[in-house]
């Protein structure tokens, strides 16, 4: 994991020592492998899509649409690289700004977007999705923020106050895109991680109760977001109406899979029957090529990135990484499971595209700079004070002075330890795994 | 987590597995498309290659107004490929009250090609467009009744078309696809189910162009020329049934089958009966020589008139000649004569050898619409003893032209009673070759009295001195008809159908010529009307087809 290193001088070793992880573990390679398989998974099924008349974009090319995925693909893999080889912190130093710049660019969307089927998503033509961007960075600096307040949490003028207006404005520049379910999913990202983080359980659930009552109140509001609640107490399929041919088409998709499917690239739902099949429709293709068996196989990949990734968070060596990673993690499964949710009926139609298998340039490099930033937290060494705050090395014995430690600091409490501070494997298992861990990286 | 993908997982497994069945169903029936691929229907061809129909492809091109956003642009495209005004287009391209709305039914074939190419460039798009045939026909009125049309809903009616219409018809093709949304792209993987089209043969007829068109010509210019009203003339080779041309004034135009009325197609040379007169003698002459009733030498007593069940008979100039023998009787044309032939023959016999020679019978010719005729037969209640002198000379009795002029073939060419036919060959789609053979009904006259029954004919026609059928040069035989024309109580006292029935050379008869002039009004005889006719056509038929005269072939054959 090092770099052919050329030049030996003192600012570079300087940038490299505030950059570059320290005492690395070997990264989360089982991440790495989920990940690398639902690339493939997407790069495979977006050929599928393209195939033949793409009456969703009109290009008769039926190559572009592959070969844009392609460029975006090794973009976000880049970003990958790149995010896995730095230190994860330089995100905790630099948040506050990446979290202006976002909140620029969703001000600039506003102002300048191109309006595209009556919702503002776009920026500098069809490049740029800020609210492709918005999720990550949010979590980010939601991570960075909650990992600074430490014990002030808790208390509502320095917890929930501040972090509510923060998330509104975020997720109310979103709204007025508009755009519901970006919203609505970092809205749900940002308190989920506030919980973990340690907020007052009383507080977390005025708070989604308040959250709750004002979703309701926006989509009652939108008469678009009615229609598509509607088509959810109905079986679209019976009665095909302008409204419903749409989910329709996607359950129709879906269903003539059946469990083995048709086989790759022969779904017939792409040829403009399902709405956007090379993006948030995919996974109906996915399941009309593969049967239940491709789509469940598809559901536990994300279960196992899921795993994999609250793993990364448990074993992130400070409260900024554990944040961060639960969030990314909750961020991609949660999005998944949506636009799962979405293709199968279980919730009323929303435009979240699948993670790493739907076409979309903004989405697909965020996510793949977010698991970088996964990887980077699973090799992280722990650091310094988190040894100071238990000195003894082996197990970690619930003694009083550490249940006080651990109401004291922001942790991620996942419940099953039977509130026991939770310690990382390692420190449980008393050794550590390599006499080189300490050394710096050569 | 997990919960919520279990969740999913069953969620999958409910529309997978127990909603596969009919939403899989559901797929197949939204999603596949019957694409029609129409059959060419197969030309008619006379025997000398003129192509009298045919089929030309065209594409019909329909459009989705709701779908289309740019009219304008579209219109500026479509207009000079589809041959229609740019602001016509934008009108329908725009009607966003239609689904579908209808551009042009005759888009040429190469709009295909320039079209394709549009939507693949995207320049056009819900646009939809198919190729379909239309029947066309190059000569117009050129055989118009025998070769009929094809409806709009591609069946054939009337003459060939009709009687054919299974073989031209061929089967369109039933392609079961997946198509796109637009219905009209099949998918790429989708492998095409169903029956091609088969394209229908093409007959090959028996009628030569030329002789169809101096048949044609000379029919209109003796309709026109003696005021009548309408006028057929047929062409049969004696020796085999085949029918070289059949012509009927005046003719409908193929092409406008639409506009015009449907009686304008109907063959009047099978479809439309009439009492043909005199010239029906010459055979109650075969019936009375063939039967041995009477022998070629005989010498008949002419009084005037001859009372046959109660009604007596008389020429048609009411005068009596005395003495005659079968020439003059035939040159004078005495239906007193006629009358004593029948009465010597019997009825029985008489009317054995009207059947025999295909009267009051289907000749199943290959032409649609074609009726048997009416002849009384002794016993079947509506025939009575007068019958016999008056169906001895044409009178009481209906037959279609066919049935004449084949009837005369029958006397032509020995004795024997051909089926007429008029196509000669089938050319199926995969290019073999069905020829169609002269087929001899039966044999009813013996040589001889074919010979004799000619002999009589043409001398009588010589020393007809007012009779202009005969052709210098050239042996013919035949004999005129003037018949009356009957109305509901007896006969029309101003109208006649004037017509003449021959065929040359008569020692070996290549052609029979039947010419019937409906209702002439400056002359009612057919000596006078039909009879130069049959001399022209005569004549042209000689010269087109090399025939020498009757001095030079017998020298020539020697």
């Amino acid at each position: 994991m090092t770099l052919p290193v050329t030049v030996q001088s003192s600012w570079f070793n300087t940038v490299r020592a505030r950059l570059w992880t320290r005492g690395a573990r070997p990264a989360d390679y089982a991440l790495a492998v989920i990940v690398g398989a639902l690339l493939l998974i997407g790069t495979l099924m977006i050929y599928s899509v393209s195939v033949g008349p793409n009456l969703q974009t009109g290009d008769a090319d039926p190559f572009s649409l592959v070969e844009r995925h392609l460029m975006m693909l090794g973009i976000g893999v880049c970003m990958l690289l790149i995010c896995a080889r730095l230190d994860y912190h330089f995100l905790q130093r630099g948040a506050v700004w990446m979290m202006l710049g976002t909140l620029t660019l969703l001000v600039l969307l506003l102002l300048f977007g191109d309006e595209v089927q009556g919702a503002k998503r776009w920026l500098i033509g069809p490049s740029m999705q800020p609210g492709e961007i918005a999720k990550l960075v949010m979590i980010i600096y939601v991570a960075a923020w909650l990992a600074s307040k430490g014990k002030k949490l808790r208390n509502p003028l320095y917890g929930l106050l501040p972090f509510a207006i923060l998330v509104g404005i975020v997720a109310g520049l979103i709204i007025m895109q508009p755009n519901y379910s970006t919203a609505l999913l970092i809205v749900g990202v940002a308190f989920t991680m506030f919980f973990l983080a340690g907020a007052d359980l009383k507080q977390f659930v005025g708070s989604a109760f308040v959250a709750t009552a004002a979703a309701a109140l926006v989509v009652l509001q939108s008469e678009r977001a009615m229609a598509r609640l509607a088509t959810l107490f109905m079986d679209p399929t019976k009665e095909l109406t302008d409204g419903s041919w749409q989910v329709a088409q996607t359950l129709i998709a879906l269903s003539s899979g059946g469990i083995l499917g048709k086989g790759l690239g022969t779904g017939g739902g792409q040829y403009g029957y399902v709405p956007l099949a090379h993006s948030d429709g995919i996974f109906a293709i996915w399941g009309e090529e593969t049967g239940w068996v491709g789509a469940t196989l598809l559901v536990v990949l994300f279960v196992a990135l899921a795993y994999r990734g609250l793993r990364i968070s448990q074993k992130a060596p400070d409260d900024f990484g554990r944040v961060l990673a639960a969030g990314i993690t909750f961020w991609l499964t949660l999005q998944a499971f949506v636009n799962m949710g979405v293709v199968t009926q279980l919730i009323p139609f929303t435009g979240q595209p699948l993670p790493f298998i739907s076409y979309g340039g903004s989405s697909l490099i965020m996510g793949l700079a977010s698991i970088g930033i996964l990887l980077s937290i699973s090799r992280a060494m722990p650091k310094p004070p988190i040894v100071k705050s238990a000195p003894t090395v082996g197990s970690a014995p619930a003694t009083k002075e550490n249940l006080a430690a651990a109401k004291k600091n922001a942790t991620i409490s996942y419940g099953g330890r039977n509130r026991r501070t939770r310690v990382s494997a390692r420190r449980r298992a008393g050794t550590t795994r390599r006499a080189n861990d300490n050394a710096p990286d050569a | 987590m997990v919960a919520a993908a279990l969740v999913i997982t069953a969620r999958l497994g409910y529309w997978q597995m127990a909603r596969h069945d009919d939403l899989g169903e559901l797929a197949v029936n939204l999603r596949e498309r019957t694409m029609t691929e129409y059959a060419k229907r197969g030309d008619i061809i006379t025997s000398d290659g003129v192509l009298l129909a045919t089929d030309i492809f065209y594409y019909e091109v329909t459009a989705h107004p709701r779908l289309i956003q740019n009219p304008k642009e579209q219109a500026q495209v479509l207009a000079p490929i589809l041959n229609l005004s740019e602001a016509e287009l934008v009108e329908k391209l725009s009607d966003q009250r239609q689904q579908t709305v209808m551009l042009t039914l005759t888009a040429p074939v190469t709009a295909g090609k320039q079209l394709t190419a549009l939507r693949n460039a995207g320049k056009i798009g819900a646009i939809e467009f198919v190729a379909k045939p239309q029947r066309r026909y190059p000569g117009g009125s050129l055989a118009a009744h025998l070769v009929g049309f094809t409806s709009a809903s591609r069946s054939g009616a009337y003459g060939v078309e009709q009687y054919f219409d299974e073989l031209l018809r061929g089967r369109d093709g039933q392609i079961r696809a997946e198509a796109d949304a637009l219905g009209d792209e099949a998918l790429p993987f989708d492998l095409p189910q169903g029956s091609p089209a088969l394209n229908g043969s093409s007959l090959v007829l028996t009628i030569n162009s030329a002789l169809q068109s101096i048949a044609e010509r000379e029919v209109a210019r003796g309709v026109q020329e003696f005021g009548a009203r309408s006028g057929q003339i047929l062409i049969l080779d004696p020796q085999t049934g085949k029918i070289l041309a059949l012509a009927s004034y005046p003719a409908p135009d193929l092409n406008a089958f639409a506009t015009t009325k449907l009686d304008a197609y109907a063959d009047p040379a099978v479809s439309l009966p009439y009492e043909p007169g005199s010239v029906f003698k010459a055979f109650t002459l075969a019936a009375g020589l063939d039967s041995g009733k009477i022998s070629r030498g005989i010498v008949l007593n002419d009084p005037g008139s001859v009372v046959i069940g109660g009604r007596a008979i008389y020429n048609s100039d009411r005068k009596g000649y005395g003495n005659v023998d079968l020439v003059a009787a035939m040159a004078k044309s005495l239906n007193v004569i006629a009358s004593k032939i029948a009465l010597a023959t019997g009825p029985k016999t008489f009317y054995q050898y009207l059947h025999d020679l295909g009267f009051g019978t289907l000749s199943n010719v290959d032409l649609a619409g074609e009726i048997p005729g009416t002849v009384k037969n002794p016993g079947d209640g509506i025939w009575y003893e007068s019958d016999l002198g008056t169906n001895s000379f044409g009178q009481g009795i209906a037959v279609t032209p066919l049935q004449m002029a084949n009837a005369l073939a029958v006397i032509a060419n020995g004795g024997k009673l051909m089926r007429p036919y008029i196509v000669e060959r089938i050319i199926h789609p995969d290019g073999s070759v069905e020829a169609r053979s002269p087929y001899m009904v039966r044999r009813v006259l013996k040589p001889e009295t074919a010979a004799q029954v000619t002999d009589i004919l043409s001398r009588s026609i010589l020393t007809e001195s007012t009779n202009k059928a005969n052709l210098p040069g050239y042996t013919i035989a035949g004999k005129t008809g003037t018949a009356q024309i009957p109305v509901p109580g007896g006969y029309d006292p101003k109208w006649t159908i004037a017509s003449f029935g021959g065929y040359l050379p008569a020692d070996n008869p290549q052609y029979v010529i039947l010419v019937k002039i409906d209702r002439p009004q400056k002359s009612p005889w057919g000596s006078q009307v039909a009879s130069p006719i049959f001399a022209a056509v005569a004549q042209q038929i000689a010269q087109l087809t090399g025939l020498p005269p009757d001095d030079i072939r017998k020298a020539m054959s020697k």
